[in-house]
């Protein structure tokens, strides 16, 4: 009984999310606004023609270098734990 | 039978082996100017080690190698950061002085930083794969 009640809760909060998401979802293609003329402007100045790249590698590095870093301490990490007695 | 035993996914696999090696080349060289870069080419470099090792019951390269890439890539990615705090004290140094020619090598800067992402991305994920594996044995 628990278990029906519980996937009847998320089956009404499911549909009610996906009803909220159609209803606000926008009904114009999205158009081109400051950011993303600002990252084509800048990948031109940069001569690449991947926008990603111009955005995870230009304004974002930092949060690119971090990510790296936390792949780096999930090695270490692991490492550790496998050295443990 | 195991899946492991079938001789059509050893074939395959030992045919696809240099072509997805040749392909995350491919990825991160040509990242700045076409769908990819280092995070997609160290994944697929990375998955290819990752599936051979389960399929072959046996590392197939040495973990050192690994390490040693991760290394390597975690170097490159620190030498360019001090490069861009000595140069303008921002991380990275400023990619319009960094223009080159032709595709390969249109911006030198996205290339080194897809090197070195593609080096520790792909390193990581062997490494990390094997430890998860060896601590279920």
């Amino acid at each position: 009984m628990n278990g029906i009640c519980s996937r009847a809760v998320t089956a009404v909060l499911v549909a009610g999310l996906v009803l909220l998401a159609i209803r606000t979802a926008p009904p114009e293609p999205p158009h081109r606004d400051h950011a993303t003329t600002e990252v084509i402007s800048l990948a031109h100045r940069w001569n690449i023609r991947n926008l990603v790249t111009a955005i995870y590698l230009g304004p974002r590095a930092a949060d690119t270098f971090l990510e790296v870093m936390v792949v780096t301490l999930a090695v270490i990490g692991l490492r550790h734990l496998g050295e443990r007695p | 039978m195991d899946f492991r035993d079938s001789p059509v996914l050893d074939a395959t696999l030992r045919l696809l082996l240099p072509f997805i090696v040749v392909f995350s080349f491919q990825l991160f060289s040509y990242g700045a100017n076409s769908p990819g870069g280092g995070f997609q080419a160290g994944v697929a470099f990375g998955t290819i080690v990752v599936v051979l090792d389960l399929v072959w019951r046996r590392r197939v390269y040495h973990d050192r190698i690994f390490a040693g890439m991760e290394l390597g890539g975690l170097l490159l990615l620190g030498a360019l950061l001090m490069l861009g705090w000595l140069e303008t004290g921002r991380p990275f140094p400023d990619p319009a002085a960094w223009i080159g020619q032709g595709l390969l090598f249109s911006n030198v800067l996205m290339w080194l930083l897809n090197l070195g992402i593609f080096l520790e991305v792909a390193g990581s994920i062997v490494l990390i794969v094997r430890r998860l594996m060896e601590s279920e044995r």
